[in-house]
């Protein structure tokens, strides 16, 4: 099965890096979408399907909590695994972000090897089902 | 305390220097810095919450074109370099602030970032940030770059 991967955040260096990431760790990719904020993530999720969105939650116009606010409150949307990729080490907004139903939560610097694992892990799991 | 936390600012910055963009850095006494460079970037992250401030970063355009070359895995001559060298100063630099902040008050509190901005900067604005008692200096493989924190 191939995946549609959706990569939100405002810098264009860690949306690469990111995306390099997932290329080179063979996760069979069919589209990858990028976008630099919550507003833009949503216009994409309005048009098309996505399996997994991965994103920052310090972004300009709209970021992450207000974007996974919108997602937890539409049906299709709520369903769609996310994982923060964030310098935020708050705990207690990371966990505020796991009950609005975010499935993993990776801390800026990360490392190749930490993406990969969990995007297998989680894509794995949709596999499964 | 000011000291206390430039002293965990220093000690961030060079870990995310290192984890992030695969570089190594050393604190330099200032009067060891060079004066003249063609130009510097500066890199501005907001935060607020408990407390309120900027973190900062000035370097040669030279080291964050450099940068931006090991964490991309691209070649420095590349036509995009410049624009990429601004992103991961801007990204460096939101990375710093954030793990700042954890390393300084913990984890349980809640702190809000702006998203940074970047602005090129001459030698005079360099020449100020350095012998302003706020800045700590750095080399980073033999490229100069200059470190901030202003809290309220």
């Amino acid at each position: 099965m191939l995946y549609n991967i959706l990569i939100v955040d405002d810098s264009r260096t860690t949306r690469t890096v990111i995306s390099k990431t997932l290329k080179l760790a063979g996760v069979p990719i069919n589209q990858l979408y990028e976008a630099e904020n919550g507003k833009v993530a949503l216009d994409i999720l309005d048009k098309s399907w996505v399996d997994l969105v991965l994103a920052d939650i310090n972004m300009p116009e709209m970021d992450g909590v207000e974007m996974i606010d919108h997602m937890s409150r539409d049906g299709l949307l709520k369903t769609i695994p996310v994982v923060i990729v964030s310098t935020e080490g708050s705990q207690t907004r990371i966990e505020e972000m796991r009950s609005k139903g975010v499935r993993a939560y990776v801390r800026k610097p990360f490392t190749p090897e930490l993406i990969k694992n969990i995007v297998k892990d989680i894509l794995g799991e949709k596999d499964a089902k | 305390m000011q000291n206390e936390y430039r002293t965990m600012l220093s000690e961030v910055f060079l870990d995310v220097l290192m984890r992030f963009a695969f570089m190594f850095g050393e604190k330099c006494p200032k009067d060891k810095m060079p004066l003249e460079n063609p130009s510097f970037y500066h890199a501005r992250v907001e935060f607020y919450g408990d407390r309120q401030g900027t973190v900062g970063i000035m370097a040669s355009d030279d080291l964050c074109i450099e940068m931006s070359a090991n964490v991309l895995g691209t070649d420095i001559e590349d036509k995009n370099s410049v624009e990429d060298a601004v992103d991961t100063l801007e990204e460096l630099s939101n990375v710093v602030c954030g793990q700042f902040l954890t390393s300084a008050f913990g984890n349980e509190v809640i702190f809000n970032l702006i998203p940074p901005s970047v602005s090129i900067a001459d030698s005079k604005e360099w020449s100020e940030l350095l012998y302003n008692d706020e800045s700590l200096a750095f080399m980073v493989e033999d490229s100069p770059a200059l470190l901030y924190l202003k809290m309220e």
